[in-house]
This record gives C-alpha cells, sequence and structure tokens, in this order.
C-alpha cells in the first residue's frame, strides 16, 4: 500500500503542482486548503502521516497547526515538512521549534523535494514499526501482568503458607497464608530470617500461632535466577487429630477384640468343663461292665448324654459364630485333594446313612487338582451340609458331586444334593440366618439350633468361596460350594434339568 | 502295668479319668503343678496327663519345670484341657505336649488311644 501524503496550501496552484509531482512519485495524495481543513483531515481513521504544509494560510497557519499536532497526544505521529518563501535563520529554527521535522524553501527544486519527502516516508514507515512494536510489547506485558496476578491469586488463596527462603535462611516471598500461621504478616516476614530450618528435602512439624501444629515440607527451587528453597506448610493440627483418633479407636477396637477373644476362650473352657463330667459319667454308667444300670433307667442316662452331645455341639457352633464375626477366625490356604476329602467324609458318615436307609453318593473326578482351601474348615463345612441333607432326607440319596472344567482338571463347585423334602422358595432366602430352620417355628422335629449354614457360609466366605442353594419342594435341595475362581454351570434344583432322582 | 499320672484341679475330672483309666494303668494324681512338682520326681511316671487351666502354676508352666527336671524331662504330657478352641491343639503342641485331648474326653477308647500312641 502506497504511503498517504496530505498536502496543505492554500494556493491552489501549487497544491496541484506538488500533489501532481506526488503521484508520479507513487504516493497516495489528500488536499486541504487551509490549516483547519488539515487538522479535520488529520483526525480521521486511516489519515495521512506525512503532511506537507505551507507556513501562511489564512484560518489556521502551519506553525499554529504544527503546534495544535505536537500537542494532541492522542493522534498519530505526523511528520511535517514546511514550505515557505521565508528564508532567514530565524524562519527555520521557529519552524523546527513548533514541531516541523523538516523545512523548504520555496521555490524548491523538484529533486530536493522528493528526496525530502522520502526522509518523511521512511520515518513514517520506521515509526509505525516502532508503535507495532511498542503495541506487541504492551501485550505482552498485559499478558505477564494477568499471569502474575493468576498466580499471586493461587498463592495467596492457597491454605497452605508458601515460602521462598534463600540458602542463608531469609525469607525472599510469603504467600497471605502465612499471615494466620505466623501472626506475622506476609509483608513483614518477608527479608528476615525463616522460623523454622530449610534444607534440601526437609519434612518436619514445627508449631503454628495459637498452638496449632503444621508440618513443613522444603524442596529446592530457583528464585530469581539463584537457588532457594520453596517451603509449604500445611495446618496439620485436625489431621494430627483425626489421626490420634483413629488410633485410639484402633487401639479400643483391637482392645475389644482381645477382651471378647478372651471371654469366648474363658466361655468356652467353663462350659465345657462341667460337660465333660455330664458326658463322660453318662458314657461310664451304659457300659456293661461299670455302669451298673438297667431298665428304664438305661433310657434316662441315655437321654443325658445325648442332650450333653447336642448341648456341646450347640456350644461348639455359637463359639465358632461368634469368632467368626468378631474377626477372630483365622483360615489357612492349603492344597486339599477333594477325591480323598470326599472319601473320607462319606466313610465317617456311612453309619449314620446305614442306620437311616439313605444312600451316600461320592461323584468326584480323580484328576482334579486340590483346592486351595483350609481343609479343616472345609471338612467342617461338608460334615455340616452332609449332615444337614441326611437330617432332612427320609428316603433317597445324597449325593457329594465335584463338577469340574471340561478338562476335569479344575473343579468348579462341590454340590451336596438330597432329595429329601426340599425347601419352600419363600424361606430359600431365609436359611443362612443364624437360629432359623424350616418348620421351626411350628414343631421342633429336627436337632440342631440352626447355627450350622450359617457358620458354613461365614467360613465359605473367609475362604474366599460362596454358598448358594436350589431347592423345591418335593424334589429336594442342593447346596453348593462354588471355589474361589470357579465358574460352574447354573444352579438347578435336583431333577429340574431332567436328572433322573436316585 | 505302665504307670500314668494326672494332674487335675477338678475333682469330678479326676474321678471321671480314674473311672476310664483304673483297669488299665497304675493312677497316680495330683491336684496342682506344685504337688505334681514334688511327686514325680519320687515316683516317676511313664506319662502325665495334664490339665491346663490350673490354679497357680498352669499346665503349659508345669511341663516347662518338668522339661527343665533332670528325672522328668523324658516323660511324655498329654493335655487333657477343655480349651478347645480352633488353634488351641496347634498351640499346645508346640509347648511341647506330645498329644493333646479336648474334654469333654470323647470316649474312654479315645484317651486310652491317645495315650497308647505315646507309650
Amino acid at each position: 500500500m502506497s504511503m498517504k501524503i496530505l498536502v496543505a496550501d492554500d494556493d491552489r496552484i501549487i497544491r496541484d503542482l506538488l500533489s501532481r509531482s506526488f503521484t508520479d512519485w507513487g504516493y497516495e495524495v489528500q488536499q486541504a486548503q487551509d490549516g483547519e481543513e488539515a487538522w479535520r483531515m488529520l483526525g480521521a481513521e486511516e489519515a495521512a502521516r506525512l503532511l506537507v504544509l505551507d507556513w501562511q494560510m489564512p484560518e489556521l497557519d502551519g506553525l499554529s497547526l504544527c503546534r495544535r499536532l505536537r500537542a494532541a497526544s492522542d493522534l498519530p505521529y505526523v511528520y511535517v515538512i514546511m514550505l515557505t518563501g521565508k528564508g532567514n535563520r530565524a524562519d527555520v529554527v521557529e519552524a523546527l521549534d513548533s514541531g516541523a521535522d523538516d523545512y523548504l524553501l520555496k521555490p524548491f527544486q523538484s529533486d530536493e523535494l522528493k528526496s525530502r519527502v522520502a526522509v518523511g516516508a521512511r520515518v513514517v514507515a520506521y515509526e509505525e514499526i516502532l508503535a507495532r512494536k511498542n503495541r506487541e510489547l504492551q501485550q505482552r506485558l498485559n499478558e505477564l501482568a494477568a499471569s502474575r496476578a493468576s498466580f499471586t491469586n493461587i498463592v495467596d488463596k492457597s491454605v497452605d503458607a508458601i515460602l521462598i527462603v534463600d540458602p542463608e535462611g531469609v525469607i525472599r516471598f510469603a504467600n497471605r497464608e502465612i499471615d494466620t500461621f505466623f501472626e506475622q504478616s506476609a509483608d513483614s516476614m518477608v527479608g528476615t530470617k525463616a522460623p523454622f530450618p530449610v534444607g534440601p528435602a526437609i519434612s518436619a512439624d514445627i508449631a503454628l500461632a495459637g498452638g496449632r501444629t503444621g508440618e513443613i515440607r522444603v524442596t529446592e527451587t530457583e528464585w530469581e535466577g539463584t537457588q532457594a528453597f520453596l517451603a509449604v506448610v500445611r495446618d496439620s493440627t485436625e489431621r494430627s487429630r483425626i489421626m490420634d483418633e483413629l488410633r485410639r479407636a484402633k487401639e479400643g477396637a483391637e482392645a475389644g477384640t482381645r477382651a471378647k477373644d478372651l471371654f469366648l476362650s474363658k466361655t468356652s473352657h467353663e462350659l465345657r468343663t462341667p460337660l465333660n463330667s455330664i458326658i463322660g459319667f453318662a458314657r461310664i454308667l451304659l457300659e456293661d461292665e461299670k455302669g451298673g444300670v438297667d431298665g428304664r433307667a438305661v433310657t434316662f442316662v441315655e437321654r443325658i448324654l445325648k442332650n450333653g452331645t447336642h448341648l456341646l455341639a450347640l456350644i461348639n457352633d455359637l463359639l465358632d459364630l461368634s469368632r467368626i464375626e468378631s474377626g477372630g477366625m483365622d483360615v489357612r490356604s492349603e492344597p486339599v485333594l477333594l477325591p480323598a476329602l470326599l472319601r473320607e467324609t462319606a466313610e465317617a458318615m456311612a453309619p449314620q446313612f446305614e442306620e437311616k436307609g439313605v444312600e451316600l453318593v461320592v461323584e468326584c473326578p480323580e484328576s482334579v487338582r486340590p483346592v486351595m482351601l483350609d481343609e479343616q474348615r472345609l471338612t467342617q463345612v461338608l460334615f455340616n451340609l452332609v449332615g444337614n441333607a441326611l437330617k432332612f432326607t427320609k428316603r433317597g440319596s445324597v449325593t457329594m458331586r465335584v463338577q469340574a472344567d471340561a478338562m476335569g482338571l479344575v473343579p468348579e463347585c462341590l454340590d451336596v444334593i438330597d432329595t429329601g423334602g426340599g425347601i419352600p422358595s419363600g424361606e430359600l432366602a431365609k436359611v443362612f440366618e443364624a437360629f432359623f430352620q424350616v418348620d421351626a417355628g411350628t414343631s421342633r422335629r429336627h436337632e440342631g439350633a440352626g447355627l450350622g449354614l450359617s457358620i458354613s457360609k461365614s467360613l465359605l466366605t473367609l475362604m474366599g468361596c460362596r454358598l448358594q442353594v436350589a431347592s423345591r419342594v418335593g424334589s429336594g435341595s442342593v447346596f453348593r460350594i462354588v471355589f474361589p475362581d470357579g465358574s460352574p454351570p447354573p444352579l438347578r434344583y435336583p431333577g429340574q434339568d431332567g436328572e433322573t432322582r436316585a | 502295668m505302665k504307670t500314668v499320672a494326672i494332674v487335675e484341679d477338678n475333682e469330678d475330672n479326676r474321678l471321671l479319668v480314674e473311672v476310664m483309666l483304673e483297669d488299665a494303668y497304675d493312677l497316680a494324681f495330683y491336684v496342682d503343678a506344685a504337688e505334681a512338682l514334688e511327686g514325680l520326681p519320687r515316683d516317676v511316671p511313664d506319662l502325665v496327663l495334664i490339665d491346663i487351666s490350673l490354679p497357680g502354676m498352669d499346665g503349659v508352666a508345669l511341663l516347662g519345670m518338668m522339661r527343665a527336671h533332670r528325672r522328668l524331662k523324658g516323660v511324655p504330657a498329654i493335655a487333657l484341657t477343655a480349651h478347645a478352641m480352633a488353634g488351641d491343639r496347634d498351640r499346645y503342641l508346640a509347648h511341647g505336649f506330645k498329644g493333646y485331648v479336648s474334654k469333654p474326653i470323647e470316649s474312654r477308647k479315645a484317651l486310652v488311644a491317645a495315650i497308647e500312641a505315646l507309650l
């Protein structure tokens, strides 16, 4: 874009002459016939920045326009070349003093005018570059100021005290929060020694104002180009208080658990001691050579023995349940061989099954790998499940069945399936509750306190297994132990999938 | 006949063990650890049944004293105790008892089997 020149002269002939020359030299030309008009044009948008001005004009002469231009701080810089017929030194000085940049005597030579205008054009071009750079700088400064303001805002609003300390321990910067921590204003602390030790990687507790405690962390940093330390102080009063409370609560809970375990252990001991005599002497009485009881007395002693044994089982169950609930029961993780475990369980329970005329079936692939469980606890659960199944089965069978993956290697679950009366669907969800028994409310046909399934479920949970049940009245029940990571097929009640009942 | 000593403070339990074992062994009874430590060295038995919860020194401490005693250190001991919660058996075996029988005693047969295993 070519540069604009404003020619201000009241003599139209000179104006046109100048304009033609400037146009020839590649400038864009505007014209004004007096000072006032020139002044108005210079105030417009995109006004000329190069002014060739006649000294003597009506309304507003060249000198006055010059002075007015220089006094107007809101106008961009205008390069002024003054034209005049006055030729002495004092006139030159007056023109330059009024603010003109250059001075050309009439009559002037065309080539001199061209050169002088070219100088002006260069100055205006430089001026524009300078102005642009200046605007850019100003914008950068504004951005920096905004960035600093948000930094200061973040640091001041931080609930932590943030300090910069030089290697001599003198505070170089402190945020506002420090006022509340040290009862001194941030400004008054800058330049003084830090009231805490500084050094690389320090982490310590310090006393704060008002009896509060703080936690200080020091890391190395730079501040204004030199090595320094960044210290962050956090009020840890509340945290310390909560930690203390937690520790006390934990100690209390642990003491409670210990007390409960001790109580359970003592209770167990004190209940078993008299049972030793009750059960022991009842047995002695029933022995032929020593007992010496006969007739109805035998039945009475048998009742004593039966009830004593039942009481012992109850006590064992209750103590187990209490221990599980108090978290005092530990389970082991050891390889358990299921085929052997099932065989041993079947052997141990065989007499009870024979007595009742119910068949006990074991189905377990010999190839299955051991499962990692607590063998003693798993045996306890199995005895319970199989014992339960027998208790509620009048005829037919009880089956212990291990299901493994397709290869017959990884055991998925252990089902205990009976052909007993089954559990009404409305009561299925309650079978794992303590003291629950199907029909318990109406008639206590079945022995036991109803703790077995509850204990079994808790023990299995401790071992990472799940206990599931499916049942239908008239078809029987199946209780399923799902091994950890086991993914067995869906659980169905006996006979549901067309299986023939034993 | 082999001699079995019983350290037991509960009179009923002493009587029960006596009835269970009198046909099979010569029996010697002590009511606490102090009495046992006095009598056992004079009349060293083949085996000792020790109740754990004894007045004064308990059964575990008594076993410790026996282990330190020249004449008693080789005598096998069975813990005969109503401490029968999970882990109790392992704990007493770790203390040096060679056998463990919980109360209530399951049967005469079980008690005799535990004793015979160590004689």
